[in-house]
């Protein structure tokens, strides 16, 4: 059989055209396939980190509730129970013939409960744990300084700026109030500072919190806690789980910056 | 006037009009696909006229090239994501409309059909296609592939903008050797139907966005 050039250019026209629409067709089928388990690894992924968060909320709300009995305890330990020690030796040391030192005494053991039960009502307060973070950021924040102030070690200054929106982000202030604690909790721990100054701003949809000591500091590019530090990579880790960043500014001698910016709300 | 015309410039004409009732309601990229539509509605009953009036339609087209490139290469511009290539996308119009001048100039007057720049664009929009299905691989939405606007007009773009240059050359061969041709344009009719159609449908779907279902795991 002999093709002519009219029958070569249709079979030629032909073949492209079913080579071409089979192509296509190909394509959109692999394309719909690969979309699809795209798609599927895309929703495990979210859900995986949907499962991270949650689990991070979690641990958070179980640190601050550890936090909150180790302060209690050590209130216990050291003034709740040194007061109350104090009052069992005055009401020991009473001698009831001597009715005007007796009197004293009475009154001075009276002072003394009665200041245990105004110790032990502040602590009351604490153990509501999840209820501080209920009153907001800035009132918990108050809260946690003004226990910090009670140990008489630290002049805290603490100040906030800007108006925070009417509804608050119950998972976002939790993990910043842990970020507070962990990083006063550096400072008492290995700063040796004697002046804290902690101040919480609210500006254009970002909350920034600024903690900033007068201690020991340290060289925060060479210095291995900064990487590895159980305390500071909790911050990091934690800042990130709520879209935050973190900034450390610190250099021997020369004291501690810490910045947390978070998108709010 | 051929039914089939009727039905077909109805068509356009409705989806012109859904358009622009929700132009309100669409995102950006399909705003501008409402106004696409909408210019290429005029052209084809402007068209029509002038094949009416001067038996030639060719003018119409010339024009229609670069709206058509235009108003699609912006719809892109607005889907793909990266400050480069939606720059170059947007400064490709104007390198694209010298070169449909230059065509009317030099090779097809404004009495021919402009099948040159129409090939050309439909070549890069075949790119642009391919670039945005990849983008739509990277980053996989929740929502069903079927009810997602811009799933429905990249793959109009893709197969209408291979799938025409094709029938050009069946038909310029048809035609050339004098060969019947009316299985062909009747195909080509369907097509654009088909074609305008799922464009329409993409719109649709964009305009109703929120009321989309999450696909499951």
């Amino acid at each position: 059989m002999n093709l002519t050039k009219n029958d070569t250019d249709i079979y030629l026209i032909l073949g492209s055209a079913i080579l071409l629409l089979t192509g296509l067709t190909g394509f959109i089928i692999y394309f719909l396939v690969l979309y699809r388990k795209k798609q599927v690894l895309h929703l495990i992924e979210r859900e995986k980190q949907a499962l991270q968060f949650h689990q991070e909320m979690l641990n958070t709300q179980i640190e601050i509730q550890e936090q909150t009995m180790q302060t209690i305890g050590t209130d216990l330990h050291d003034n709740i129970g040194q007061l109350l020690s104090l009052t069992s030796l005055t009401l020991n040391s009473i001698n009831i013939t001597n009715d005007v030192k007796a009197q004293a005494k009475i009154e001075s053991a009276i002072g003394l409960t009665l200041k245990s039960i105004k110790e032990l009502r502040q602590l009351g307060k604490l153990l509501q744990g999840d209820q501080l973070i209920a009153m907001g950021l800035v009132e918990a924040i108050r809260h946690e300084v003004e226990w910090i102030e009670r140990s008489g070690k630290y002049q805290v200054h603490y100040s906030n700026e800007g108006e925070f929106p009417a509804e608050w982000n119950k998972d976002k202030d939790l993990v910043i109030f842990r970020i507070l604690q962990e990083t006063l909790n550096n400072i008492i721990r290995h700063s040796s500072a004697s002046q804290i100054d902690i101040k919480l701003s609210y500006l254009d949809n970002v909350v920034l919190l600024n903690i900033s000591d007068n201690g020991v500091g340290f060289d925060a590019t060479t210095n291995p806690a900064v990487k590895h530090g159980m305390g500071l990579h909790n911050i990091h880790k934690r800042a990130a789980i709520i879209g935050g960043e973190l900034a450390i500014n610190s250099s021997p001698d020369q004291g501690t910056t810490i910045t947390i910016i978070v998108p709010y709300p | 006037m051929a039914i089939d015309l009727i039905l077909y410039l109805l068509l356009l004409l409705s989806i012109s009009l859904y358009g622009i009732v929700s132009y309100k309601k669409l995102t950006i990229p399909f705003k501008a696909l409402a106004i696409t539509i909408l210019w290429i509605s005029l052209s084809e009953i402007a068209a029509r006229v002038l094949a009416r009036t001067i038996h030639n339609s060719s003018p119409t087209y010339h024009i229609l090239c670069i709206f058509l490139y235009a108003g699609f290469t912006v719809t892109y511009s607005q889907l793909l994501t990266g400050a480069r290539l939606k720059k170059g996308l947007l400064l490709s119009i104007i390198p694209f409309t010298i070169l449909c001048i230059v065509n009317i100039i030099f090779f097809q007057s404004f009495f021919s059909f402009p099948s040159n720049t129409i090939v050309i664009s439909y070549l890069l929009f075949v790119v642009y296609s391919l670039i945005l299905f990849m983008q739509m691989l990277n980053a996989p939405k929740e929502v069903n592939i079927f009810k997602q606007g811009i799933f429905w007009f990249n793959i109009a773009m893709l197969v209408y903008s291979i799938i025409t240059p094709l029938c050009f050359g069946v038909s310029n061969y048809l035609h050339v050797h004098k060969l019947y041709a009316n299985l062909l344009n009747d195909f080509i009719e369907y097509f654009c139907f088909v074609y305008y159609a799922t464009l329409g449908y993409a719109i649709y779907l964009d305009k109703n966005r929120y009321k989309m279902t999450l696909v499951p795991a």
